[in-house]
């Protein structure tokens, strides 16, 4: 795995003029902008997409079949995606909080709530990403997540929308979700933690026996 | 054996896959074959990237699906149209040998790039075919593997490179215990290279000779009407019309030449024997 993380770090490193300038475009904004979950969302994305363009460069250049006849399994490659992805995230995440809190350490609670719901929030985007993108590669599976993203859209919509009506429920979908949110925080710190922790170890879970089917049946 | 190969079959839509081959300790072994033979496809079973849908593969004396990631460090490979990102640089995978390859040599391949005229922080996308061939080449064999699986890797080089690169591979095979299987549209490359070669068509091996053999006992006869009326066939293997006559491929020269003295006999080239084999009529 250790080779494979060198190749994605310097396939990486050939995109560095293009972080230079979104992180300078990040950091006029964090002069002049209060909304600090975005910037740390923002940034952590930067960092997300630079990962993700690797798995693209991959598929595009048609590479991977030539990095499978390298001492590399085909779960090795797909476990190097998950590292690298959910590594960077982090460091994006903890890179732009800290820079956050750097700036406005009146705020230090409430940046690292934020900074580590943004990165468990990202987190669970990417094991929902990676399958797919492992799937369909990059081209194909951008529109595959953009079509599985609409579908769900419009199935909750409809749900929303459709349920109170057949079974009489007086409140919508939406407050239904909403009393639920205020009774998940309404939870002792300890038992939210821990919930937190199972729904993404869960995600994981599922997320990555995914990836590993799908690695071993692809074929070249 | 470092290779094996038993009825491996993989069918696709409109091309079926039926191979057997054996590749030697101390052997460099041709497929040959025209393009859509079936090559690629025996490479890329071979190298576990599609499922076979049947037969059994052995590499390094091992059922190819106990292939162990030590063993994978004994195989070189070239494939036709893959390597790295062509994003990356010759610089940049350095490391990323270093790190796969116990047995890589930073310095050697350096100084094998520079001999190749390779430069080391160009990217690839700016490779042209020929300095994209040595790369894929020399890397291949800059790890001390006892298997080289060379898909068309001289492909796209002039006369020149590409003899010093088959010089190259004679070097790597001094060492004992080594063996190559190599596919080219070359034959000139083949015949000069290779101690056997399998000739494949579509899907199927349809003959394996040793170099030597098709070298010194293989003929295309040419023949008039009369003659191949007169002539015993026994020892024809593929006959194809011609405006003079018959021309005719056989194993057996001498016999021909013995028996039948005014009779025509071309020595025997990998592209007349692939052309017979291809074109004339099995008889």
């Amino acid at each position: 795995m250790k080779g494979l993380l060198i190749k994605d770090y310097k396939l990486i490193m050939h995109n560095k003029k293009l972080v230079f300038v979104l992180m300078i475009v990040w950091l006029l904004a964090l002069q002049n902008y209060d909304g600090y979950s975005f910037l740390i969302g923002y940034s952590t994305m930067i960092f997300i997409l630079l990962a993700l363009n690797t798995i693209s460069t991959d598929d595009y250049y048609k590479s991977t079949p030539f990095l499978l006849t390298l001492p590399v399994s085909r779960g090795t490659y797909a476990a190097e995606k998950y590292v690298l992805m959910l590594g960077m995230s982090l460091l994006g995440a903890v890179f732009s909080t800290l820079v956050c809190i750097l700036l406005h350490r009146e705020q230090l609670q409430l940046l690292m709530i934020s900074g580590l719901c943004i990165y468990i929030l990202l987190a669970l985007f990417q094991l929902l990403m990676l399958p797919i993108q492992l799937k369909f590669g990059g081209e194909k599976g951008r529109m595959v997540l953009i079509g599985l993203l609409s579908a769900v859209t419009v199935i909750i919509t409809s749900i929303s929308s459709i349920l109170p009506k057949l079974f009489g429920l007086q409140n919508s979908i939406g407050t239904i979700a909403q009393n639920a949110v205020i009774w998940f925080f309404e939870l002792p710190a300890i038992t939210k933690m821990v919930d937190v922790i199972l729904v993404c170890v869960i995600c994981f879970a599922i997320s990555y026996s995914v990836s590993l089917h799908i690695m071993r049946k692809k074929e070249f | 054996m470092l290779l094996q190969l038993e009825n491996v079959q993989k069918q696709y839509k409109d091309f079926r896959l039926n191979c057997s081959l054996q590749v030697e300790e101390g052997c460099i072994t041709g497929i040959i074959g025209a393009n859509g033979a079936g090559k690629s496809t025996t490479f890329k079973a071979v190298l576990g990237l599609i499922r076979a849908d049947g037969g059994t593969i052995r590499i390094l004396g091992k059922d190819s699906r106990e292939i162990t990631i030590e063993d994978k460090r004994q195989i070189g490979v070239v494939l036709a149209e893959n390597t790295f990102n062509d994003t990356l640089t010759i610089q940049d995978i350095l490391p990323v040998m270093e790190a796969m390859y116990p047995a890589f040599s930073r310095e050697t391949f350096t100084r094998k790039c520079a001999q190749y005229d390779l430069p080391l922080k160009k990217q690839f996308k700016d490779f042209s075919t020929g300095m994209r061939a040595k790369f894929k080449l020399l890397l291949a064999m800059s790890y001390d593997a006892k298997l080289l699986i060379l898909d068309e890797p001289t492909a796209g080089l002039d006369a020149v490179v590409r003899n010093d690169l088959l010089d190259e591979m004679r070097e790597y095979m001094a060492q004992e215990g080594r063996a190559i299987l190599i596919s080219s549209h070359i034959s000139s490359d083949l015949e000069g290279l290779c101690d056997d070669l399998y000739f494949i068509q579509n899907g199927q091996v349809l003959f394996h000779e040793d170099t030597d053999v098709i070298l010194s006992n293989y003929s295309i006869l040419k023949v008039n009407e009369e003659q191949f009326r007169l002539m015993d066939k026994s020892y024809i293997a593929y006959q194809m019309k011609e405006s003079f006559g018959y021309k005719l491929l056989t194993k057996e020269k001498q016999f021909y030449l013995d028996n039948y003295p005014g009779i025509v006999a071309e020595k025997g080239n990998i592209d007349e024997i692939m052309l017979m084999v291809t074109k004339g009529e099995k008889l």
